[in-house]
């Protein structure tokens, strides 16, 4: 009895496992694609990239937004890119002030890839997949020092 | 003999029957941009037809009037200087007129219930405002909402509107309404229909009638059910669409009645879990797989209900990007006076169903390949047309 339950628990495990892995690399091939057709850039193998869309939490957009342009050092010190859609450039040009190492994905099509993006989100990438991706929420973001974990959180 | 009479009269009737199309037969070319809270109405007494607006931008309310001769009149209301002797949070825009000498705009419930009474700013074509207090002999605290729409155009000083009660607690959450029975009795107990009455300087409430749906005071409801989208028709009446029940609530003097209709393009929700009610991603997810009635709009001359009926379109895309619920396909269903299903017409995603009105000529879409082209908000009026089926 044991045994069958000790192999079920195994089987489960196992398919579980397996769906997540699949789930990781059909993302990391989605963003890599993307990095690579609309930013000509490659998927670094270990490397934080915060992506700002407009659909989502508006809220933590506006509230990251403002965050970054006051404080720019915690960006350039900790992220490999800040990617921006163009919706975003049109609702916020602030964001556009922002120079350091963003870039403005023109295409749009960052607002559209199903990674489960919302807003101000952290995409994290280690040993060549996404191994995280957080999203900003706006419950969490009472003050300057929330923002400043959410941002160091890597 | 008696199955063959059947026959004849079922060919008889197939004959006979009558479809109804959707056609274009007029554009409306506004002189701005982006007008928002438009409202049409037609007045059987001086046969005149009339459009009103707001031109945010420039801080203006427009109304005009077009009477059965063709002659078109401008009046143009700025409510730059009512609004710098208020907060400007304070102004929801929602309007209406009496006449067209001047308009009324209803300050929106402040922040903290209780200490301030809502009130009404009176604006002249000068410019010049007063303010009207509102009052009601209860004495208690009213939050005349949803301000998403101008009130009707009307002959007397009678006016209608939905409220809600502000009851000690304020308005429920979102959290609330789910897991607070008594919070939520607290709204939906009480009468959503309210008359009011203006005189030369008070905004009288007379009297509040009609009651919620009983489903709403269950255990649990759908979330789209929190917030009814209404229309308010030309009698004492008002409609109330719930966007998770395939009912129409009309509310008239004291009673309520239900009208069931259905649509084409209905889907079987899914169940929304309320442990999600903050991801976005999943929030997006639901609304673009899931089909509702959205907006329910009446247009008195021809004694019309029009619903916007938004279909299903599933989330992502076989090439890995997903679709946004804002974009979701729509169609619109046209009832009668007896809340008779007319007919369900689909329509092409070159209009907006966030923006549309009814006139007395049909119903008004914006078309946004046009708005963008002529720098201009421009809409198609629809109107329905009978053809007969042939066989």
């Amino acid at each position: 009895m044991n045994r069958i339950f000790l192999s079920m628990l195994v089987i489960i495990t196992l398919i579980s496992s397996t769906s997540c892995t699949n789930n990781s690399d059909k993302k990391t091939e989605l963003f890599s694609l993307f990095l690579s057709n609309q930013l000509n850039a490659n998927l670094k193998d270990s490397a934080n990239y915060l992506i700002i869309t407009y659909m989502g939490c508006t809220g933590c957009v506006h509230k990251g937004v403002n965050y970054i342009n006051r404080y720019p050092q915690y960006i350039t010190l900790n992220y490999e890119k800040v990617i921006y859609s163009n919706t975003l450039l049109n609702r916020i040009p602030e964001i556009g002030v922002f120079k350091r190492n963003s870039v403005c994905d023109t295409s749009d099509r960052i607002e559209y890839l199903n990674l489960g993006l919302s807003g101000f989100s952290i995409i994290k990438i280690r040993k060549g997949i996404i191994s995280e991706i957080i999203n900003l929420d706006i419950r969490d973001t009472k003050d300057d020092s929330a923002l400043k974990n959410y941002i160091l959180m890597n | 003999m008696v199955v063959f009479t059947l026959f004849i009269l079922s060919c008889n009737y197939k004959l006979n029957k009558s479809e109804y199309i959707f056609v274009p037969i007029d554009t409306i070319i506004f002189p701005v941009k982006n007008p928002i809270r438009i409202n049409s109405r037609y007045n059987n007494r001086t046969c005149t037809n009339y459009i009103s607006f707001i031109d945010v931008g420039n801080m203006n309310i427009f109304l005009i009037t077009n009477d059965s001769n063709n002659n078109r009149t401008e009046h143009i209301f700025c409510y730059k200087n009512a609004i710098r002797n208020f907060k400007k949070e304070n102004f929801n825009l929602f309007y209406f007129f009496k006449d067209t000498s001047s308009v009324y705009i209803l300050l929106k419930n402040p922040i903290f219930p209780g200490n301030i009474k809502q009130s009404i700013v009176q604006i002249d074509s000068k410019g010049k405002f007063r303010t009207l207090k509102i009052w009601n002999s209860s004495n208690e605290i009213y939050y005349i909402q949803p301000p998403n729409k101008p009130f009707n155009f009307t002959d007397t000083n009678i006016f209608i509107a939905t409220c809600f009660h502000e009851a000690k607690l304020g308005t429920p959450s979102l959290n609330d309404y789910q897991t607070n029975l008594d919070s939520r009795k607290k709204v939906f107990s009480q009468p959503p229909t309210l008359l009011f009455e203006i005189n030369d300087s008070i905004c009288k409430i007379i009297k509040e009638y009609g009651s919620y749906p009983k489903t709403l005071l269950d255990t649990t409801i759908h979330i789209y059910n929190y917030f009814p989208d209404y229309t308010i028709c030309n009698s004492d009446a008002v409609v109330f669409l719930y966007r998770n029940m395939d009912t129409l609530y009309l509310t008239k003097k004291n009673k309520t009645i239900k009208y069931a209709f259905k649509s084409k393009y209905k889907h079987c929700n899914p169940k929304f879990d309320m442990k999600k009610l903050f991801n976005y991603n999943y929030i997006n997810k639901y609304a673009c797989e899931s089909s509702k009635p959205m907006y329910i709009k009446y247009e008195p001359k021809n004694n019309r209900l029009y619903l916007i009926y938004t279909k299903y379109q599933k989330f992502e895309n076989k090439d890995g990007t997903i679709n946004k619920a804002i974009n979701n396909p729509f169609s619109i269903i046209v009832f009668d006076s007896l809340f008779n299903n007319i007919g369900e017409f689909n329509i092409s995603n070159e209009y907006s169903k966030f923006n549309s009105f009814p006139t007395s000529k049909g119903f008004a879409l914006r078309n946004t390949k046009l708005s963008n082209k002529n720098k201009k908000a421009t809409y198609i009026v629809y109107n329905i047309q009978e053809t007969k089926k042939t066989l």
